[in-house]
């Protein structure tokens, strides 16, 4: 869809004033938190990242925010856009239909440190806190490298695509509501290694995630996904980690001592 | 500035209110079975107090609030387990239990409700 509004605005050049309004936060200011509004002149494809960057040159030099590669690739421009959980460098003026102002804010169910920049320790600790990575069997003799069949990439393809930007996780009512839940980020991470065939260390990470702030806590509200700047199946992802947890994986051999039996298990 | 509300969002607000309805009339319903111990006339005269009108309505709400909070449940069994992984379909489903929550409740709320009409016509 942003190609399209690149090619015509491209086209005709439209100008047009729009209004952003942007919720500031300033520990040290009284009252700490209030709304500034900026009245620009910008086009349909103009992306919200230069926008903000040109208030901080030009207009407001105490505007804070986060921004690194520019790119999509970073994940550290995540903010509320118009509602929505996205990466500033990868939504265009376009993408907010209409005249109406738009709204910009920091992610929330976290602490905010400075307008638009948030304390992200708490959460990456939770992704952390589930052994994200791969606990490698020892490698026989003349092996060189650990390697898995292209079909049982696939199955956890989609999840390697995460740039631990945080929509996801911030955008989740249940986090919002319950501090301690591990959060969708979290939990595609979980189900990353839990899939991944190398790792030997799966049944640590099915212990964690099974809790009582664990993995039940998602009612596939679906915000996460929506949020997803790489188009991750979130819910997907939590929803293989809770067939995981109920009905076992189909290596049997690796998953046998872990959660409830199966019953007739090998056929 | 708040999070945009959808579908989905709205599914858990619900499943949220009504959990927490349901809690408090079980706390009510669980409570008032201290009157047995106490004598059969203050029983007598704690359940006539389900007959009046607010209880009535009341008891519309309730049933209301178990028909969402079941079918939501199902609702998100059925979302996880299905392998149908759209968020068409969790739409789809949403409005499917929201029909089904208002058409299940019409023939209890008539039984419900009547008297009262009843007691206005006499």
């Amino acid at each position: 869809m942003s190609i399209l509004v690149n090619l015509r605005s491209r086209q005709g050049f439209i100008e047009m004033l729009r209004v952003f309004r942007i919720q500031r936060f300033n520990p040290e200011r009284e009252p700490n938190q209030w709304v500034d509004e900026y009245t620009l002149e910008v086009n349909e494809d103009d992306k919200i990242l230069d926008i903000l960057l040109k208030i901080r040159d030009e207009v407001d030099t105490t505007l804070g925010f986060r921004a690194s590669c520019a790119h999509g690739v970073c994940g550290s421009d995540g903010m509320m856009i118009d509602g929505l959980n996205r990466l500033a460098c990868q939504t265009f003026v376009g993408d907010v239909p209409g005249r109406k102002p738009i709204n910009i804010a920091p992610l929330k169910g976290v602490p905010v440190e400075k307008d638009l920049i948030v304390d992200m320790d708490p959460l990456l600790d939770k992704v952390k806190s589930v052994n994200p990575w791969v606990v490698a069997k020892e490698h026989k003799a003349g092996e060189r490298e650990l390697l898995m069949s292209q079909e049982d990439f696939e199955k956890i393809e989609d999840m390697t695509k995460c740039i631990w930007c945080s929509c996801c996780t911030t955008s989740c009512p249940s986090l919002w509501s319950d501090s301690d839940y591990l959060g969708p980020q979290a939990l595609v991470m979980a189900a990353r290694f839990i899939l991944d065939t190398r790792n030997e260390d799966a049944e640590k990470i099915i212990e964690k995630v099974g809790g009582l702030d664990g993995v039940f806590r998602c009612h596939t509200i679906g915000n996460c996904t929506d949020a997803c700047p790489r188009d991750i199946d979130v819910t997907g992802a939590i929803a293989a980690v809770k067939k995981v947890l109920l009905q076992g994986i189909d290596n049997e051999d690796k998953f046998s001592n872990i959660v409830w039996e199966k019953g007739d298990e090998k056929e | 500035m708040r999070y945009s509300i959808k579908e989905g969002m709205l599914s858990w607000l619900l499943h949220r209110l009504t959990g927490i309805g349901i809690f408090i009339f079980l706390i009510i319903h669980v409570m008032g079975a201290i009157y047995l111990k106490i004598g059969p006339e203050e029983w007598n005269h704690h359940v006539e107090l389900f007959n009046t009108p607010f209880f009535r309505v009341a008891e519309v709400g309730l049933m209301g609030a178990i028909l969402w909070h079941g079918l939501n449940g199902l609702r998100i069994i059925i979302i996880d387990f299905s392998g149908i992984r759209t968020s068409h379909f969790a739409k789809f489903l949403f409005w499917i239990i929201v029909f089904l929550t208002i058409l299940l409740m019409l023939p209890g709320t008539y039984i419900l409700l009547k008297p009262l009409f009843e007691g206005v016509a006499g």
